[in-house]
């Protein structure tokens, strides 16, 4: 009964919001200021010929540089969560569709070129880093997919510095001019350069992060789906026959597994001090 | 002076960094040292600007608001610096021993994400980039609370991952719809533009705002995923997050509300001062009747976070109500890391989670008991601890208004947390169960003891250094 | 009315059924769906609303750009922690509150 009016109260506030708020919007008048005449002012300083670029990397460049980090710290608090079921089986490999494999081996080159053309466009049209990185990402996880790569264990050291790369290179170029200047400002002259470096290098670690994103998490759907016993379906051969583990394997993963749940659900009731030594 | 600014941004972002690079469960002294620095360098800012300097301006990319972004510190800003960094030296200390034998993989760098998400968004003046840091706070917040990994941990973190991100696609909305208002996001811009008679859109932006801000901050009765994350948590991270991660949120309302929705604010001060009652009222009652320790510490962060909305309706021009504020802020974050850090040692000593167990602590471990009482002084609001200069401003200034109503309700607020805090010392003073003296190793919980008792200090010293504290909040206010 | 303008107010409705959403539903991956609605409701109103007069405008363009990238990590995140709880208990939805 609660959760009926729960429901009835949360819509009839959703609804007067909505019907107030879309008033409100199609009643306010013209904003006093209009920023875009002060970034076309200073195109010529930005050191890149595409307004978002310049506002993305030069004039609000303090905000990516905040928002690389909010990436690197998803993926690192992902890897807390992650590494504390200290989970160190192998991580298992996706599908072995011959099509899905044979479409990726073709895609694959190609995304990654358009990656590059995306990173080199950034500079005068819509295009950059992010993007580039997104790309990039999207044809690890294709991979993946396909077969033709495996999800990640945690990271090693190399790994983790590809990860954090871009990140420190952009703080890096950001500090540079600390000393007297002010955080990120970049001299008009060498403004296109230092972009182009910067993006460079957050294109990689954000192809990385990105793909991390899945390619960490998927390292679990074996857990999850393993323990549950289901069978896979006919589309998909069995990811753990096909990394090459046996036809005995399965039943092994699943009774590893179901110990593993027990272990945890015994210590599930503890309270939080679980770290306690 | 304004050059080096950055750098207490930049610096926790390097060593969170470089702690990931060096790998699982490293970086721990890495971490305490840049603290240090960090300290010492949000204490030059301190004098700098209590030598009437003014208020310091960084312009980000040379540019200036509102083409850039512009790092702003005034004297709440500092306090808010001073506070995290004084915060996180002594619980680094305190975590580099207590996760000494099952370090968890990633504590350190996203201790460090924390905080450098707090003293970016304590010095960030433009309300977008401000969104960016809540993000950054929130998320390393989230992470530190799930890092134990058993399934309560990993719901209760759920739960407060969809709490603060609802907070924040409320603050998103709000932030949209000031800059399709004004065309600017900059805090400094948009204080003379917005007004009383500003358009319907903008009064939603700032109601949106406000209770955005609200549920980050845990406020009543938006603080149901506090108890769970804060209670649940390893001690370290329950001190950290309850000390400052629910200030930043409140510290950008108040940064709003004296800023540029000033005008419009009036109308809503009753609002928040009704909330903070309920909250005050409420988490001590269940502070009183919690039967697990760190429960208890959490739902007094419930009770003590109202306390800072009170400050609200009685927001004026003799700053009473500011300096009760700020002093709160300061004398609660310190008093709660306190009182956490000590909690933490007698769950080790007692190895259990309870009120009933701590029975016979009094006799082998003084120390962490008297960190305790001193922490529950501040929080009760006794002299000459900071809460209670915090607690003496709030009634001077409700007073001086006439509000007896308020002034009830922190004295009830005081005697509810002197019963909760007793509850503890009087369970601790009385003989174990069995009879037997517990058995403590007291070498290895020396360092965690200590840290806990300077903490507890700290929060009491602040009440006797109360003048320079009150001074440093006036500058650019 | 501006192509601007409905954009916004689409994003007005989208921000409101998806908080409605991440409050009454239960599933988590819906719940996390729900908070995407709910940002992308934001980030239609942000572009949308400031470009009413169908001028473009760089600056909400690349702060909407930035708050996708932020929306990625949090749904990342809460993903990773949602199937984790799964791993853990075997359902998706939180179970009550134990809080003292």
């Amino acid at each position: 009964m609660s959760g009926i009016l729960m429901r009835a109260s949360v819509s009839a506030l959703a609804l007067v919001f909505v019907v107030g708020l879309v008033a409100a919007l199609l009643d306010a008048p013209p904003p006093d200021i209009a920023l875009r005449e002060a970034v076309e002012a200073r195109m010529d300083q930005s050191g890149v010929k595409h307004p978002v670029t310049a506002v993305l990397l030069n004039f609000r460049g303090y905000d990516t540089l905040l928002e690389v980090g909010v990436l690197l710290l998803a993926l690192i608090a992902m890897l807390a969560v992650s590494a504390s079921s200290e989970d160190a089986r192998e991580p298992i490999a996706g599908s072995t569709d011959p099509v899905l494999r044979t479409l990726a081996s073709i895609g694959v080159p190609v995304m990654l070129l358009a990656s590059v053309y995306l990173l080199w466009a950034g500079a005068f049209r819509p295009g950059g880093a992010f993007q580039a990185g997104a790309v990039l990402a999207a044809a690890a996880v294709l991979q993946y997919l396909a077969g033709m790569t495996r999800g990640w264990a945690a990271p090693g050291k190399c790994l983790r510095l590809g990860l954090a790369a871009g990140f420190l290179v952009f703080i890096g170029v950001a500090a540079a001019q600390l000393n007297g200047r002010a955080l990120l400002q970049f001299p008009p002259a060498w403004a296109g350069s230092l972009i182009l470096l910067i993006e460079a290098a957050l294109t990689v670690s954000l192809g990385l992060i990105l793909a991390g994103l899945f390619l960490f998490v998927s390292r679990e759907v074996g857990d999850s789906e393993a323990s549950k016993g289901r069978d896979p379906g006919p589309g998909t051969r069995d990811p753990v026959q096909a990394a090459g583990f046996g036809p005995g394997a399965p039943a092994l993963r699943g009774s590893v597994d179901e110990r593993d749940r027990d272990a945890r659900s015994a210590g599930m009731g503890q309270a939080g001090d679980g770290g306690v030594p | 002076m304004t050059e080096w600014l950055p750098w207490l941004i930049l610096l926790p972002l390097l060593w969170a960094t470089a702690a990931f690079l060096l790998g699982p469960g490293r970086g721990a002294r890495l971490a305490i040292g840049t603290t240090a620095v960090q300290l010492a360098l949000a204490f030059a800012l301190a004098f700098e600007l209590g030598s009437g300097s003014g208020a310091p301006v960084h312009r980000v990319g040379g540019w200036g608001a509102p083409l850039g972004i512009d790092l702003v510190a005034d004297g709440l800003s500092a306090l808010i610096l001073i506070l995290t960094q004084l915060v996180a030296l002594p619980l680094f200390v305190y975590a580099r021993i207590y996760f000494a034998a099952a370090a968890p993989a990633w504590f350190w760098p996203l201790a460090g994400f924390l905080v450098a998400g707090m003293n970016a968004l304590v010095l960030s003046a433009d309300l977008f980039n401000l969104y960016v840091t809540l993000e950054i706070v929130g998320l390393a917040a989230v992470g530190l609370v799930a890092m134990g990994g058993t399934a309560g941990q990993l719901a209760a973190a759920l739960r407060y991952l969809l709490a603060t991100l609802v907070g924040s696609g409320m603050y998103l909305l709000g932030v949209a719809l000031v800059y399709g208002s004004y065309g600017t996001v900059s805090i400094a811009t948009l204080t003379p533009l917005v007004s009383a008679g500003a358009p319907l859109a903008v009064w939603f932006a700032g109601g949106l705002l406000l209770i955005g801000l609200m549920v980050k901050t845990a406020l009543f009765p938006f603080h149901g995923w506090l108890p769970p994350a804060h209670g649940g948590a390893p001690a370290p991270v329950s001190a950290l997050v309850s000390a400052l991660v629910v200030k930043a949120s409140f510290y950008l309302i108040l940064r709003l509300w004296l800023g540029p929705f000033a005008a419009m604010a009036e109308v809503a001060a009753a609002l928040p001062a009704v909330l903070g009652a309920a909250a005050i009222l409420w988490g001590s009652w269940r502070a009183v009747r919690a039967q697990r320790l760190k429960a208890l510490v959490a739902w007094s962060t419930v009770a003590q976070v109202g306390y800072l909305f009170l400050i609200f309706p009685l927001l004026g021009a003799d700053q009473l109500a500011l300096h009760a504020g700020g002093m709160q802020v300061l004398a609660h974050g310190l008093a709660k890391a306190a009182m956490f850090a000590s909690v933490g040692v007698l769950i080790q000593a007692t190895g259990r989670d309870a009120v009933a167990g701590v029975a016979g602590v009094a006799a082998c471990l003084p120390l962490t008991l008297f960190a305790f009482g001193l922490a529950g002084v501040t929080l009760m609001g006794l002299p000459p601890s900071g809460g209670f200069l915090a607690k003496w401003l709030l009634i001077e200034a409700a007073l001086l208004r006439g509000r007896w109503d308020m002034v009830i309700v922190v004295f009830a607020g005081g005697l509810l947390a002197a019963t909760y805090v007793f509850r503890v010392l009087q369970q601790a003073f009385l003989a174990t169960p069995g009879g037997e003296a517990l058995r403590v190793d007291r070498r290895r919980l020396a360092t965690l003891e200590w840290t806990a008792f300077a903490l507890a200090v700290a929060s009491i010293l602040v009440g006797l250094r109360g003048m320079e504290i009150l001074r440093l909040l006036g500058v650019g206010a | 009315m501006s192509t601007g303008l409905i954009f916004a107010c689409v994003g007005v409705v989208l921000f409101a059924m998806g908080m409605a959403g991440v409050l009454l539903l239960e599933h988590l991956l819906r719940r996390i769906l729900a908070f995407n609605l709910m940002g992308s409701g934001a980030f239609l109103v942000m572009v949308g609303f400031a470009q009413r007069m169908d001028v473009p405008d760089p600056v909400p363009q690349a702060m909407v750009l930035t708050g996708i990238v932020v929306a990625v990590a949090a749904t990342a995140l809460a993903l990773a922690l949602a199937r984790r709880l799964h791993a853990l208990t075997g359902k998706y939805t939180l179970p009550p509150a134990a809080d003292d």
